[in-house]
């Protein structure tokens, strides 16, 4: 079949419709991949496709609606087209519109990834009935669930800016294996805990992670854009004869250091370090800058001394223009001898492709070697 | 013929001796020296002219060493993306006549990475179009009635109104 048989002079023409998909399904790229105003570009892309032929708006009209962002406007032609929605996107001002928020399973019956933005404390336990739910991203969203709820298909669980302390809603001990059978990736990334949290209390009560939930972990990230965090999330009780199975992914340096990480003997096996050196102008003191070297060295120490526990991938992002270049300079040439006396490669990554890093596994050598 | 050496022959009646490791790239040639063993017969490729191989022939030269993609990287949303690394870019710089004659050429010799090339060249190609514009780019014919113009443009309101 032509993509346009009035046409047949046209070299797009010859391309059998399985091409002409697989072509267009490339400008469909996925939400988490894209800035806002590439989200922009790519929904205008695919209603230009569509309009531009017969075929080519039989092969667009499925991938207009399968990631869906309610950020605004009517949602009439969404809804009826929801059941062709995979991932769906409800930014704040649609959440507090969205009327109720719990007609979204029957709404969009096969959405597979659901992201909730908005400062708002949501019951969340009917996000159990979308049976096909795999992704759930909460943003700004404080989520309350009870003992009840078990998401038997969740695969991916995200908390981006989300306050996470003792009376979290979220409740203790429910992120465990019970609550999420199927979770292989678990995100806490620029969470604070409460004012009032001890800082220094033995007890590991920030995030309240079970041991068998890490165990069952493909992937665990961190981001130390507040220390604090880092300093109550390791997990004592771990059993590291399970393997290292929790890629830990942790931004170092993405803010003044202030507090001296118990990675040594407490946390598990870092596989990806990823130093960052943000506009910072702290770090223009040696005393700084020197502190910062030794929170990525007890990285890297407490990383080695594990059992069974290669070298992580040390990653260096590329620093902001704004960054001072002599400071970014000095931080990455002292990384760089750090990891050049334990044997491991400096990779310099760019942010879009550092948040596209595929994660490592198998061996220790795969490991050492870092991520292609 | 070396045991390094494949024979592959065009349609166009043309034959090319490659290295084995470069013709590997393509699964479907794979395939058949698998179940072919060591021949010194040629193998055809009716569906690729003399120009179209030689082309794709340089771009399994450069990859020969790429590692094989794994089935999970293939399905992975996270890492699919319109980017084309400098190589490949500089590669693909042709005319629509090859570029389209190139990713026909990828999928039949099932070489998934080159396919990926030439497709995300194509949606670079594009992005941020008018429906007037691509129709040009591609010489493709507007074959909608003006009733059904109006109904898409309806039915796309949504996106409009974001």
């Amino acid at each position: 079949m032509s993509a346009d048989e009035a046409a047949p002079a046209s070299p797009i023409s010859r391309l059998p419709v399985e091409l002409l998909d697989a072509i267009l399904a490339k400008v469909d790229e996925p939400f988490g991949l894209l800035s806002p105003a590439e989200r922009d570009v790519r929904l205008a892309t695919l209603v230009a496709a569509s309009r531009v032929s017969r075929l080519w708006h039989a092969v667009v009209h499925p991938l207009l609606y399968r990631q869906v962002e309610l950020d605004g406007g009517g949602t009439g032609q969404r809804r009826d087209h929801g059941a062709l929605v995979k991932t769906l996107w409800v930014s704040s001002v649609r959440l507090h519109a969205f009327s109720p928020l719990y007609e979204l399973y029957e709404l969009y019956p096969h959405a597979e990834e659901v992201k909730l933005d908005g400062r708002v404390t949501e019951y969340l336990n009917f996000l159990v009935l979308c049976s096909n739910l795999r992704t759930l991203l909460l943003e700004h969203v404080q989520p309350i669930l009870n003992a009840s709820s078990s998401f038997s298909h969740l695969t991916t669980l995200s908390f981006r800016r989300v306050r996470l302390d003792l009376y979290h809603p979220l409740g203790r001990n429910l992120l465990d294996t019970t609550h999420f059978p199927a979770l292989r990736h678990l995100a806490l990334l620029t969470c604070t805990p409460h004012e009032e949290h001890p800082l220094n209390s033995p007890s590991p009560h920030i995030p309240y992670l079970s041991p068998d939930l890490l165990a069952q972990l493909d992937e665990l990230l961190l981001d130390a854009v507040d220390h604090e965090l880092i300093t109550t999330a390791h997990v004592p009780s771990f059993d590291r004869s399970t393997g290292p199975r929790v890629a830990w992914r942790v931004d170092v340096g993405s803010s003044s250091p202030s507090t001296t990480l118990p990675f040594r003997h407490d946390v598990l096996p870092v596989e990806h370090l990823v130093v960052t050196v943000r506009h910072d102008e702290k770090l223009d003191k040696t005393k700084h800058r020197r502190r910062l070297l030794r929170d990525v060295a007890e990285v890297l120490e407490g990383t080695a001394s594990a059992r069974a526990v290669a070298m992580p991938a040390v990653l260096w992002r590329s620093a902001p223009a704004s960054a001072s270049s002599s400071r970014t300079a000095w931080i990455k040439d002292h990384i760089s001898q750090l990891c050049e006396r334990r044997g491991i490669v400096l990779e310099t990554y760019e942010r879009a492709r550092l948040e596209r890093a595929p994660r490592v596994g198998g061996d220790g050598e795969a490991r050492r070697s870092g991520v292609e | 013929m070396s045991a390094n050496k494949v024979k592959l022959s065009t349609s166009d009646q043309e034959e090319f001796d490659v290295d084995r490791d470069v013709a590997n790239r393509s699964v479907l040639i794979k395939n058949m020296l698998e179940d072919l063993g060591d021949s010194d017969q040629a193998i055809p490729l009716p569906n690729v002219s003399a120009n179209v191989l030689k082309k794709v022939l340089e771009w399994c030269e450069h990859h020969k060493k790429d590692p094989e993609p794994i089935a999970e990287d293939l399905d992975d949303n996270r890492r699919k993306t319109t980017e084309i690394s400098d190589w490949d870019a500089k590669f693909i710089q042709v005319d629509q006549e090859m570029l389209f004659e190139i990713i026909l050429a990828a999928n039949y010799l099932d070489i998934k990475p080159l396919l990926d090339v030439g497709c995300k060249t194509v949606a670079n190609m594009i992005k941020g179009k008018q429906p007037e514009e691509i129709r040009k780019l591609f010489n493709i014919v507007n074959d909608f009635t003006p009733e059904e113009e109006a109904q898409i443009k309806k039915e796309n309101e949504w996106a409009e109104d974001r």
